[in-house]
């Protein structure tokens, strides 16, 4: 529940006139002040009014600011501590009974972040509740991917993994790949209902080139020698320079991936990736439905979609608001463009070359 | 005789400036010899220590804790045979935490492993592992990154590792870890760093007891409580000296 419509239902006290970022939640026992009413109307100057503590409106009235639980949190239309407005008949029915301490602000705030955290931990224990089946499955996940490199390591012909598995039969192959992608996906989820996890498991050296044929080679599932995706997936350029990174890194590739495997309608899709030493640039192009200028950066918002992706395939939103998550934690950006080539699908929905890139810094300290 | 002796007055004033002189010169020299002897630490270090000591040498001397209440979860003959010197833990006490410490490296379990707190014992486990040895290196070991509640748990941690592990995977966390513990360079400026701080006398004293231990092929813990007797009280200092000790020990 956000703290605005947790406001807004009334169980937490509000002894004076309250915004919640910017929004007036209007039910306070002190009630509005006449001064705001006449002058301000429906929308107080002051919710223009970011600063944390006091200020003084141009109407002789306080408002006192703190974040709470991310949220700017103003008290308005009441006489603070470092107000020196003059009371007199102009103003006195608007100032008067309305005075606030910093004290009493400040106590207030301490209530509602107890009651929140409180909420917090209890959704958290929940939660855990709630998700504990999960931690057999995503073992059982893990269990069948060594079982499965169990069995194509048993192969004495070749030394190196990817022999093996280029040797394996065409139903190991599909298994030990699948299996992969099993546990990738889980890895996906658990950034989902812990986005704090995006952090964990230390830093470590990896190749960008190695992990994109690792990728991509998981994605390209074969059965009897044909591949069962859709797309077929095509990876040039080289890299030379290692970057440090959390262990999630890899789910950001994987992300944009398994989104450009989705929604690829024609041709190949590219994955290039170029060392710029000390700046690597990994890109994945794609042709699929156009995704309009104003959805470039709701993409990447849980549960936000692009317009035309939303009528060619089901899904959840939730694939690049990871990747920005992962993204996010080693302090890179996901960027996109999209450019129409003129064709239509079904009639109506615009194709164009969607192109996901992300760059990385090897000599950036991660965040 | 008289005469000889009054015309020989000027040897007595000589040998009496002398003789105090050079008993100076001497006591200076003296005093200088011990300040340039217990300044050195590296009069303990073998030459070429710093240059033969290997990674292979530290897997010798690591020692690892596995503390899991699904011990099969974990290839642990494979590390043994592959000559790793593990030790394993299905359940411990809150009150074993100060032996769980002086381990190298941990795999450690958040649920099930602590009897005094099945629900959430790791989680207490690791802060106060974290406390008492902070160079300690923790690798987490569970599939419930899914779960808010243990986040703090993995916080803490070096590395993480969903279950069940693969002896691949743990000997890479390990041999990554025994890198990081048993850096040679680091270790020896620590230790240089550590012994400078310390009070003359005391620098003697560990200098000696060192050697000793070492001429007599002592081990780490017959070190570790001399260092004790020393005086040597900070915990944080007896364990970068001890360590020193432990790779010295190990290559001579």
């Amino acid at each position: 529940m956000h703290v605005k419509d947790l406001f807004s239902t009334g169980a937490i006290k509000q002894p004076w006139p309250l915004m919640v970022n910017g929004t007036v939640i209007g039910i306070s026992e002190m009630g509005i002040s006449k001064t705001c009413k006449n002058k301000c109307g429906r929308q107080p100057a002051c919710s223009e009014h970011a600063q944390e503590g006091e200020h003084t409106c141009k109407h002789g009235l306080s408002c006192l600011s703190t974040s709470i639980a991310n949220n700017r949190v103003t008290v308005y239309g009441v006489r603070g501590e470092e107000n020196n407005t003059p009371i007199n008949f102009f103003n006195r029915a608007g100032l008067k009974g309305r005075s606030i301490t910093k004290k009493e602000f400040a106590e207030w705030v301490i209530t509602v972040n107890r009651l929140l955290s409180g909420f917090e931990s209890e959704f958290g224990k929940r939660q855990a509740e709630m998700l504990d089946p999960l931690h057999d499955i995503t073992r059982l996940a893990k269990q069948i991917s060594i079982i499965s490199n169990r069995i194509v390591q048993a192969d004495v012909t070749s030394v190196a993994y990817e022999e093996q598995v280029d040797n394996a039969s065409p139903e190991l192959k599909t298994l030990v790949k699948a299996a992969d992608l099993l546990n990738d996906s889980f890895d996906l989820l658990v950034i989902y209902f812990n986005p704090a996890a995006a952090k964990f498991g230390g830093v470590h050296s990896i190749n960008m080139h190695g992990l994109l044929r690792k990728l991509v080679a998981i994605f390209c599932i074969d059965y009897h020698g044909e591949i069962v995706t859709d797309s077929k997936i095509q990876l040039s350029g080289a890299c030379y320079t290692n970057v440090s990174v959390y262990e999630s890194f890899k789910l950001i590739p994987f992300a944009i991936l398994t989104n450009a495997v989705k929604y690829s309608l024609e041709g190949i899709i590219r994955v290039l990736v170029t060392d710029s030493c000390p700046i690597i640039h990994v890109s994945v192009e794609s042709i699929g439905p156009y995704i309009e200028e104003n959805e470039r950066d709701i993409i990447f918002h849980k549960k936000g979609r692009g317009k035309w992706a939303s009528t060619l395939r089901d899904g959840k939103g939730v694939g690049l608001y990871l990747a920005s998550v992962i993204a996010k934690a080693h302090g890179i950006t996901i960027k996109v463009s999209s450019t129409t080539n003129g064709k239509k699908l079904q009639g109506n929905i615009p194709l164009a070359m969607n192109i996901f890139s992300f760059a990385i810094d090897s000599r950036v300290p991660l965040p | 005789m008289i005469e000889f002796f009054r015309s020989c007055d000027w040897i007595a004033n000589v040998f009496g400036i002398v003789v105090v002189l050079v008993t100076y010169a001497i006591g200076l020299w003296k005093w200088l010899l011990f300040k340039i002897r217990i300044q050195k630490i590296d009069s303990v270090i073998p030459s070429q220590f710093e240059s033969t000591w290997s990674a292979a040498s530290g897997k010798h001397i690591a020692t690892v804790a596995i503390v899991d209440d699904q011990p099969l979860d974990f290839p642990i003959d494979e590390l043994t045979l592959a000559g790793f010197n593990i030790s394993s833990f299905t359940q411990v006490h809150l009150v074993d935490i100060p032996k769980l410490a002086s381990y190298d490296i941990v795999f450690l379990d958040i649920k099930g492993i602590v009897k005094d707190n099945p629900e959430y014992g790791g989680l207490i486990l690791i802060a106060e592992l974290r406390r008492i040895n902070p160079t300690q290196k923790i690798c987490a070991v569970s599939s419930r990154t899914f779960d808010p509640t243990a986040t703090e748990f993995f916080k803490q941690a070096d590395s993480q590792k969903k279950k069940p592990l693969t002896a691949q995977e743990c000997k890479a966390v390990i041999e990554t870890f025994i890198q990081q513990v048993f850096d040679v360079a680091n270790v020896i400026s620590n230790a240089r760093a550590v012994y400078a701080s310390m009070p003359p006398k005391q620098k003697k004293v560990v200098l000696n007891d060192f050697k000793h231990s070492l001429l007599h092929n002592e081990g780490a813990d017959v070190f570790d409580s001399t260092l004790s007797a020393a005086k040597v009280n900070t915990s944080e200092m007896r364990r970068v000296v001890v360590l020193l000790y432990r790779m010295i020990h190990h290559a001579c």
